[in-house]
C-alpha cells in the first residue's frame, strides 16, 4: 500500500535503504496492514521515542492499522500554548 | 514578601502611598493574591475604569528566590473587556525584582482628577509617585528607552503604551525582559486600560541593595530545585521541543488535528500553515542571526522564546508565540512570518493583547474592511489602532465590540474575550475551558490541548464529549494553583507526566515556607482561587448562561471533522461542582 508520511519537529526518515532517506514529507510503499509501530520502525525513527500520531487528522495509538492512501503525521513529544 | 503597598492615586493632594502588613492575605502570591484581593475589595458592579476598581500587582509565592521558573507576575482587577474578575500574568523581570524588595502586592487604588500622568519608582527606600507628563502617548519601546536614560539598565520596567493610555479594551501591561525589551505582556482582559485609567504610565522597579528571598529550609530548597530542574530538562517538551522551536511548534500539530481556526473560524486547517510553523520560524530566526532559544526572565531553564530579526539581521521583535502567529497568521489567512513579526512588534509597542488584536483583525476582514490574506491591510488596520483613529479605537476595543459595530455574526468570544488558537469543535475539551473560564475565553486557564492533542497527562479523545468536563475541571484547579506560585505554566508538561517532578515542586513550596506541602494542598489552593473568582463573577451578574460558546460553534460544523461543539449545557454547568 502507499501512504503519505509527514514528519515534524526534527524527525526525518532515517532509513538509508529508503529513497525517502533524510526527507520529512514523502510517500511510502509499505506492506498492507502495517501498523503505526511498523511504519515508524520502517522509517527509522528512534524506537524508544514516544510519538504523537495523527492518521487522517485523527489521533491514533501505535497499534492502529493504517489503510492504503492514508496520511500519517508523526510528532515527537511537543507542547506550547 | 512581608508587605503590601497601596497607592491611592485619587487621594486629596495627590497620590498617597501606604505600606502595611499582609493581614488576611499572608502566604498568598500571584493569582491567589490578585483574585482574593479583587474579590474582597472591589465592588462587583464597579466600573472597571472607575475609582472603585483596583489594579493588584503580585509576584508569585516563589518569585524572588533562587528557584527556577519563578518569574511570573500576576496583575488582577475587574476587567474592562469582560466585566469579570481578571488575572493576567506575564514573564519578564518584574516579578523577581518586586519580590526581592519584599512586596507581596502593590495595589493601585482610586483615580486621580485631571490629566497628569504618573510614573512610580519602587526601590529599597520606598515608593515615589512622580508626575511626568513628558511620557504622554509614548509607546512601549521608545518609552522604555527614555526611562532607561534616567533609571538605567539594572531595573525592571512595567509600562503601558498609547493603547493603555487611551483605555482601549485590548490594552496590555508590558514587562521588560532581561535585555530590557518591553516584550512580556500581561495581555488579556484590558488590564492596560485599568492602569491607564489610574493615569500610571510606568512602574520602575529597582532592587539595588535587595537580596534573594531566603528559604526557611535552604538545603531542602536547593535540593528540591535541583530535582525540579532535572525534571524539566529530561522531559522532552520542556527539555527539547520548547527550547528548539518555541510554542509555535504547535502550528503543525493543530493543523494536522483539524483544530487550527482559519479565516475567522471557517475551517480547521490552513493550506499554508507550513509557512508559519515553529520549525520554519526557528530556521528563519537562526539564519538571520536571531535566536530560537531565549528565556523571558533570568532563571528560566525552558527558554521557549527567541529573537526575530529582519532579512538584514536587524531586531524586529521577540519570537512571536504560537497564539500570535495564529491570530495574525492563519486566522487572517496570512502566511508570511515577516508580516506576523511586524504585527507582533506593533502589538508590543502600542501595548495590546496579540490574541485579541489578531482575532479582531480577522473579524474586521469578515466585515469586509479587508480581504483575508491581505498582509498590507492587516498592518494598516493595526496602524489605525496605533494612531488612535476612531476606527482604531473600535478595533482596539476587541473582537466583540468590532463584531457589533460592523454587524458580524461569527465572532469567537466568550464573555467578550477572544478565543485563542484552538477550535472547540475539533477539540471539545478546550471548548469546555473557554466556556466556563472565570475570565472569558482563555486557553491557559485549563489547557485541555495537553491531553486532547499532545497526550500529556493522559489521553482524552478531542472529538468526543466523554471525559472533557473532568479534564477541564482538574486542569483549571491545578492552573489556578500554579498561577499563584510564580511558576511558568509550561512546567505543567513535566509535572503532569513525571510524579517526581511534581513532588519536587511541592518540596520547593514546602521547604521555602517551612511547611509540608501535599498534592491536596495544591488542589485546595486552586479551588480557593476559583471559588473566589466565581463568587465575584456571580455578584457581578454572571450566570450559567454566560458559560457558553457563541451559537455558531453549535450550528456550523467545521472541516475536516465536520463536527460542532457538542457539550451539553447541563454538562458545562457541572464544571464547578466539586
Amino acid at each position: 500500500m502507499n501512504v503519505e508520511i509527514a514528519l515534524f519537529a526534527g524527525l526525518v526518515c532515517d532509513n538509508p535503504a529508503l529513497p525517502s532517506h533524510g526527507k520529512k514529507e514523502f510517500y511510502l510503499d509499505a506492506p498492507t496492514g502495517s501498523t503505526i509501530r511498523q511504519l515508524r520502525d520502517l522509517v527509522g525513527i528512534n524506537p524508544t521515542m514516544p510519538l504523537i500520531v495523527m492518521v487522517n487528522n485523527h489521533g491514533e495509538p501505535e497499534n492502529f492499522v493504517v489503510s492504503d492512501g492514508s496520511r500519517v503525521a508523526l510528532f515527537p513529544p511537543i507542547g506550547g500554548g | 514578601m512581608d508587605k503590601i503597598a497601596r497607592i491611592d492615586m485619587g487621594a486629596a493632594g495627590g497620590p498617597k502611598v501606604t505600606i502595611g502588613g499582609l493581614g488576611e492575605y499572608a502566604g498568598l502570591g500571584g493569582r491567589a493574591m490578585t483574585s482574593l484581593v479583587v474579590a474582597a475589595e472591589v465592588h462587583p458592579l464597579a466600573h472597571p475604569l472607575g475609582d472603585e476598581n483596583k489594579l493588584v500587582i503580585s509576584p508569585g509565592m516563589l518569585s524572588g528566590t533562587t528557584g527556577s521558573m519563578t518569574g511570573r507576575l500576576s496583575v488582577g482587577c475587574k476587567s474592562p473587556l469582560t466585566g469579570t474578575i481578571k488575572e493576567s500574568n506575564a514573564g519578564g523581570q518584574a516579578a523577581q525584582v518586586l519580590a526581592r524588595l519584599g512586596y507581596a502586592a502593590v495595589i493601585l487604588e482610586g483615580k486621580p482628577v485631571g490629566d497628569d500622568l504618573y510614573k512610580i519608582l519602587i526601590n529599597k527606600d520606598g515608593i515615589q509617585v512622580i508626575v511626568d507628563n513628558s511620557l504622554k502617548l509614548m509607546d512601549n519601546y521608545p518609552l522604555v528607552a527614555k526611562l532607561r536614560e534616567e533609571y538605567g539598565d539594572k531595573v525592571a520596567y512595567m509600562t503601558i503604551g498609547s493603547a493603555g493610555e487611551r483605555k482601549l479594551l485590548a490594552s496590555s501591561i508590558a514587562c521588560t525582559d532581561p535585555e530590557l525589551r518591553p516584550t512580556r505582556h500581561c495581555g488579556r482582559g484590558g488590564v492596560g486600560a485599568v492602569m491607564g485609567a489610574k493615569r500610571v504610565k510606568a512602574i520602575i522597579i529597582d532592587d539595588a541593595g535587595a537580596k534573594m528571598r531566603p528559604p526557611k529550609n535552604p538545603d531542602a530548597y536547593r535540593d528540591a530545585n535541583r530535582k525540579f530542574v532535572e525534571g524539566l530538562r529530561k522531559h522532552p517538551v520542556t527539555g527539547e521541543g520548547l527550547p528548539a522551536y518555541g510554542t509555535n511548534v504547535l502550528t503543525n500539530v493543530l493543523n494536522e488535528a483539524g483544530g487550527y481556526p482559519t479565516n475567522n473560524f471557517k475551517s480547521g486547517q490552513f493550506a499554508e500553515s507550513a509557512n508559519l510553523s515553529g520549525e520554519t520560524q526557528a530556521a528563519l530566526e537562526i539564519s538571520r542571526g536571531g535566536s530560537a532559544t531565549h528565556g523571558c526572565h533570568r532563571g528560566c531553564v525552558i527558554q521557549c522564546s527567541g529573537v526575530f530579526n529582519d532579512k538584514d539581521g536587524n531586531y524586529v521583535t521577540k519570537q512571536p508565540e504560537y497564539e500570535t502567529v495564529w491570530s495574525h497568521g492563519g486566522h487572517c489567512g496570512i502566511s508570511n512570518l515577516d508580516t506576523v513579526a511586524r504585527l507582533d512588534y506593533i502589538d508590543d509597542n502600542i501595548g495590546v493583547d496579540t490574541i485579541e488584536m489578531g482575532v479582531t483583525i480577522g473579524v474586521a476582514m469578515d466585515a469586509g474592511l479587508a480581504e483575508f490574506g491581505d498582509d498590507a491591510a492587516a498592518i494598516r488596520l493595526m496602524e489605525e489602532v496605533a494612531q488612535g483613529t476612531p476606527l482604531g479605537r473600535v478595533l482596539g476595543s476587541g473582537a466583540a465590540i468590532t463584531g457589533k459595530v460592523f454587524g458580524v455574526e461569527r465572532v469567537a468570544v466568550v464573555k467578550d474575550q477572544a478565543l485563542p488558537a484552538y477550535d472547540p469543535r475539533a477539540i471539545q475539551g478546550i471548548g469546555v475551558t473557554y466556556a466556563t473560564s472565570t475570565q472569558g475565553a482563555d486557553h491557559t486557564i485549563g489547557y485541555a490541548i495537553a491531553t486532547n492533542i499532545l497526550k500529556v497527562g493522559g489521553d482524552v479523545d478531542p472529538l468526543k464529549t466523554e471525559g472533557q468536563i473532568e479534564l477541564s475541571r482538574n486542569l483549571q484547579i491545578a492552573t489556578a494553583a500554579i498561577d499563584s506560585t510564580g511558576m511558568c505554566l509550561f512546567i505543567a508538561f513535566a509535572i503532569l507526566d513525571q510524579p517526581e517532578t511534581f513532588q519536587a515542586l511541592l518540596d520547593m513550596l514546602g521547604s521555602f515556607h517551612g511547611i509540608t506541602m501535599t498534592g491536596d494542598d495544591v488542589v485546595a489552593l486552586g479551588k480557593k482561587v476559583l471559588s473566589a473568582e466565581r463568587d465575584f463573577n456571580t455578584r457581578a451578574g454572571f450566570t450559567k448562561h454566560h458559560d457558553r460558546l457563541p451559537r455558531f460553534f453549535y450550528k456550523e460544523p467545521i472541516a475536516p471533522h465536520n463536527q460542532t461543539f457538542m457539550m451539553k449545557d447541563e454538562e458545562l454547568d457541572e464544571l464547578f461542582n466539586w
